[in-house]
């Protein structure tokens, strides 16, 4: 059983502030090193990254599994070990994560306490939940109260928050968007939820397009500004899956805590996903149009698109991330995307659009 | 000066030297369209093409009334577009600093802009960033759902 760590004058929850946030992230990386022992480390390997999960058995490691995409490339250099262990309260002894005291969470704040130690740390009120990165170490753990007790997207995107800061500290970005692809080329979709990018994405695959992701992409904005898989997770709302006839393709899926049906880019698109694409555009898509066309975008418009739900829904300092946005809005043509209610006039509207270079 | 009302005087108002408010607040210039966000509120804010180079000379410290003389222009409403920008927290004033001299550079695009100084706030996601997520949600909703007083 888990031990709950308690304060030894009122008897409560010892709790965490920002005093002693780094602290207790140290004491956090250490536990992982000795309780993280005892399990088989799962190594996949991503762009830039081996990864090293430890985690016992349970639907967070089987979402692990069959979610991230591993890169294919047999080159093995280069790549930055990232070691992640996931725990929770009760195995092995491990402690009951610690709750945040009454201060303020403010998570901006936090981010820029801790880099400068190399550290990072999010929690999750909600499920009390941990989440810790040491730089120097290349090490992160997440403590829970319990096997189960993660957020309801976790299983979506899972690890999403380590990768984010592991690929943030190599200059790199998990950007929330859509990709179609054709040819090695490619358009990143950015906007807001309800904007028709996810629908356009699983539109492009039905048609034969590829793609590196939906949701959450990585992208490069090196000197060709590229975006490669990290998730092969796809959503749809069920007005959307009946609009794509997706049942017909795949089955009935439950709904998941967003009330829309995920399933993998795998089960629709024609062709494997390949290891990138290197864009050629932003796409700001909208519905509502009785035909699919491009409209010139500025990229103002592009990076009011792109970065808010980026920043937002990702923690610690937002300031890279901004600079980051604000580049690849720069450095790459933008456009809105009038979408039109047929999926395979959209697809073939884009199809054009990537093999041309331009609308 | 401070006037009865709690304002400046329009002497004052004009000769005032502001400063980018704090370090969450943060700018990118696009070919003159420029955009500025406060990273500790989520409020993102798209200026006018004029607005943008008064943004640059104000946020430089360069004073309403340097930046009117400097293009050729009434300083009062450079002086009320700086008390628009000061509204929204994006700059703060900073008295008793010498005042630094208009860029050239950006007055030839003020003076090329050919509209009015404005701003436009997106704020749709300001309600999130603000919260507290661990103090301010609904229970038993939970994050992201915040609590509406």
């Amino acid at each position: 059983m888990g031990v709950e760590a308690r304060d030894r004058t009122s008897g409560r929850p010892s709790t965490v502030g920002s005093a002693t946030v780094a602290g207790y992230a140290a004491a956090l990386l250490s536990n992982a090193r000795a309780a993280g022992a005892t399990l088989p480390p799962f190594r996949i390997p991503l762009p830039g990254l081996d990864l090293a999960v430890r985690i016992p058995p349970g639907p967070l490691a089987r979402a692990i599994a069959e979610t991230i995409v591993p890169q294919a490339a047999a080159d093995d250099s280069g790549r930055k070990p990232l070691a992640v262990t996931i725990l929770h309260a009760g195995l092995h002894g491990v402690e009951a994560p610690r709750p945040w005291g009454a201060e303020p969470y403010l998570p901006h704040d936090l981010g820029r306490r801790l880099a400068p130690l190399g550290l990072q740390a999010s929690f999750f009120h909600d499920d009390c939940l941990w989440q810790v990165m040491s730089f120097r170490e290349g090490a992160a753990v997440q403590l829970m109260r319990g096997p189960d007790a993660y957020p309801p997207w976790e299983t979506g995107a899972p690890l999403r928050v380590f990768l984010h800061w592991a690929y943030a500290a190599l200059g790199r970005r998990l950007v929330h968007a859509g990709t179609l692809g054709h040819g090695g080329r490619g358009v990143l979709l950015a906007g807001a939820g309800g904007a028709g990018k996810s629908g356009t994405v699983v539109a492009g695959l039905l048609s034969g397009l590829v793609s590196v992701g939906d949701d959450y992409v990585l992208v490069d904005s090196g000197e060709n500004v590229s975006a490669a898989p990290l998730y092969g997770t796809l959503k749809q709302d069920p007005a959307g899956y009946a609009r794509l006839r997706l049942a017909d393709r795949i089955g009935s899926r439950p709904l998941n805590w967003q009330g829309k049906h995920e399933f993998r880019i795998g089960e629709v698109a024609t062709a494997p996903i390949p290891p990138r694409i290197d864009l050629r555009a932003i796409l700001i898509p909208k519905t509502g149009a009785t035909r699919t066309s491009l409209e010139p975008a500025s990229a103002r418009d592009v990076l009011l698109a792109l970065a808010p739900s980026a920043l937002w829904q990702m923690p610690g300092e937002r300031e890279s991330g901004f600079r980051f946005f604000s580049t690849l809005a720069g450095r790459l043509p933008g456009y809105v995307l009038h979408l039109g209610p047929e999926p395979e006039e959209i697809a073939a509207r884009l199809r054009r659009f990537i093999e041309d270079g331009r609308p | 000066m401070i006037d009865a009302g709690g304002g400046l005087d329009v002497e004052d108002a004009t000769s005032q030297i502001y400063r980018i408010a704090s370090r969450d607040v943060v700018s990118e210039s696009f070919d003159g369209d420029i955009v500025v966000v406060d990273l500790a509120t989520g409020r993102y804010f798209s200026l006018s093409r004029s607005g943008g180079a008064l943004w640059e000379m104000l946020s430089a410290g360069v004073s309403p009334a340097a930046i009117g003389k400097a293009a050729g222009c009434a300083p009062e409403p450079v002086a009320a577009f700086a008390e628009t920008l000061l509204g929204h927290r994006l700059l703060a004033r900073q008295p008793g600093v010498p005042a630094s001299l208009p860029d050239a550079q950006a007055i030839a695009r003020l003076a090329a802009a050919g509209d009015v100084p404005e701003v436009t706030v997106f704020d749709d996601l300001a309600d999130l960033f603000t919260a507290d997520p661990i103090h301010d949600v609904e229970e038993p909703a939970g994050w992201p759902v915040v609590k509406q007083v």
